[in-house]
């Protein structure tokens, strides 16, 4: 694309290195940054900026943090005892927007794929080992997607819990058939696993 | 029963459309006017994929960027219409009433099919692996935890390769390999029975159907050979292990599974006659769905099996042919008189196709 300026020319290339955002888009969005206050366009730069140069990664669960720990680690009213395991930050975002969880998080990064070139010593996975010796009677809840990554992931963590000889009580978010889905329509391979992990009845007056 | 099938730009067939009245269906025309094809087709829309070619791309007709497949299967009144879809660049679609499938593994096995065609002698003179995709096409029609299961030790089974070959270079990670033989071993042992139990449960019928095919006394059998016969799958990559890491793959398993096809208990390569060899693929494929506790009536979809058969031969297999219980019958034949004549002469009532698509 032939533009009057380079300097517009280079914020153009930027804006379009950015996933799912093309050359067009890139320069629709350029030509609206344009006809914005400076001072708008000052205040994005430097929101940008302070993406890279103010946050980091919480010490202990790996979640996006402004100090050494993050807002969850630090919260008060958490259970500290509680870990879910997750692979990565969406996957933290998404189930702290259920407002269900009390507990605190670890995210391992990704999950463990040979063909992929990842194995344990790229994932946060010693750094969760380490967290659990100074807890009272931990908790472990893997929150891994239920495919053959997740599922090695989740025996392999399973393992050095094992060897490092912990007391730690180990579960896993449970798998079956979604809410407000119809068994009718819910493939045979779930339907058949959920028959198989079912839960004793209860009722919601009884709990 | 298939009622209706439209067909575009698939392979030679430009555009076209067919409704049926009746079970069975006779295709004549011309070699290279499209009669496989035809089959093909229908065998597409049953299983999701060619019976010839592993690339979709290629069934496109030539020209064209994509094919679109519209078939109507009517069973008891209820009319079913799955429809496929392959443009170039895109992941192929196949939908049910309208509504696509999020797997297609769902598909498989709610219309049952066999395909019989000349180039079935693969099936014994060429490798294992036609063998296997033999034994994987057919049992997933009847069985649809198999094919979950398969999927499910290929998915394992190359990231244990992929471990495997890094191994080689810079040291295995064991308590990784252990994780992955947690998954690699109960999906093993399922595919085993499966494929156990079908051989088993499909041996009866052969025989049965071989001994009308050929009036010959000589019983066929099939020996199903897998590392698995000897160990269960934990203890057999238990042992194995060592050589697969000083191999950088997997080296026993499922994956190497064979047949072996026998004509009284001798190795069907070494004394069979090549008619010998015809009958018993007739037969096995006729006995694919025999004993199959669901009683599926598969479709039947047969390519040329007259070739080089003279009339009284042809008069035998068609009668064998119809003893069984199909959930419809077409049949593909250059010779239009021969096969007409047959038919008739058994009181079949039959639809006939014409194909004249230009090669």
């Amino acid at each position: 694309m032939k533009l009057p300026s380079r300097i517009m020319e280079d914020a153009v290339t930027e804006f379009s290195r950015l996933p799912g955002i093309g050359k067009k888009t890139a320069l629709r969005l350029v030509l609206h940054l344009m006809q914005e206050d400076a001072s708008r366009v000052g205040q994005m730069a430097e929101s940008l900026q302070r993406l890279k140069t103010e946050l980091r990664y919480c010490k202990r669960c790996f979640n996006i943090a402004e100090d050494d720990l993050c807002s969850i680690c630090m919260g008060r009213n958490r259970q500290h005892q509680m870990i879910c395991v997750v692979e990565s930050l969406r996957d933290l975002l998404a189930i702290e927007n259920t407002q269900q969880y009390q507990g605190v998080y670890h995210i391992l990064g990704g999950v463990i794929s040979p063909v992929e070139g990842v194995g344990p010593e790229q994932l946060h996975i010693t750094e969760l080992i380490d967290r659990l010796p100074g807890l009272e009677s931990p908790e472990l809840i893997l929150a891994l997607n239920p495919d053959i990554e997740g599922d090695t992931t989740a025996f392999y963590i399973h393992a050095q819990i094992k060897k490092a000889g912990l007391d730690v009580r180990i579960t896993s978010i449970a798998r079956g058939i979604s809410f407000g889905g119809e068994l009718e329509y819910t493939d045979e391979i779930t339907l058949a696993r959920s028959l198989a992990a079912r839960m004793p009845y209860q009722r919601n007056s009884d709990s | 029963m298939l009622t209706r099938l439209q067909l575009l730009h698939y392979r030679n067939h430009q555009s076209a459309g067919y409704s049926f009245d009746n079970q069975t269906v006779l295709i004549n025309g011309p070699n290279g006017s499209g009669k496989t094809n035809l089959l093909d087709a229908i065998y597409f829309c049953c299983m999701c994929r060619s019976y010839f070619l592993r690339q979709d791309q290629l069934l496109v007709q030539h020209g064209h960027d994509f094919f679109r497949l519209d078939a109507s299967f009517d069973n008891q009144g209820q009319t079913d219409e799955v429809s496929v879809k392959v443009v170039s660049g895109r992941k192929k679609e196949v939908l049910l009433n309208g509504v696509a499938y999020e797997k297609l593994a769902d598909h498989i096995g709610q219309f049952p099919v066999i395909m019989i065609t000349p180039d079935d002698t693969r099936l014994i003179q060429q490798y294992a692996d036609e063998r296997r995709r033999f034994l994987d096409l057919t049992i997933s029609q009847v069985d649809r935890e198999y094919l979950f299961d398969l999927q499910q030790y290929q998915k394992v089974l190359a990231q244990r390769n992929a471990l495997l070959k890094q191994a080689w270079q810079r040291g295995a990670d064991k308590e990784v390999l252990d994780s992955l033989d947690k998954q690699l071993w109960p999906a093993a042992g399922r595919i085993w029975q499966a494929r156990r139990n079908f051989t088993e449960r499909i041996v009866p019928g052969i025989q049965a159907i071989y001994a009308r095919l050929s009036g010959n006394r000589e019983v066929p059998g099939i020996d199903y050979q897998s590392d698995l016969n000897h160990a269960d799958a934990a203890e057999l990559h238990a042992r194995t292990r060592q050589e697969d890491l000083a191999a950088g793959r997997t080296q026993a398993g499922v994956h190497r599974d064979d047949l072996l096809f026998t004509l009284d208990g001798e190795p069907l390569k070494q004394v069979a006659s090549q008619g010998q060899i015809k009958s018993l693929l007739i037969a096995l494929k006729l006995a694919a769905f025999h004993g199959d506790p669901d009683g599926r009536k598969p479709l039947l979809l047969l390519d040329d099996i007259f070739e080089k058969l003279d009339r009284k031969r042809m008069e035998a297999l068609f009668s064998v042919i119809s003893e069984g219980s199909w959930g419809g019958m077409f049949l593909t034949d250059a010779d239009s008189s021969r096969s007409q004549d047959i038919l008739r002469n058994q009181q079949v009532l039959f639809d006939r196709v014409v194909t004249n698509n230009p090669d």
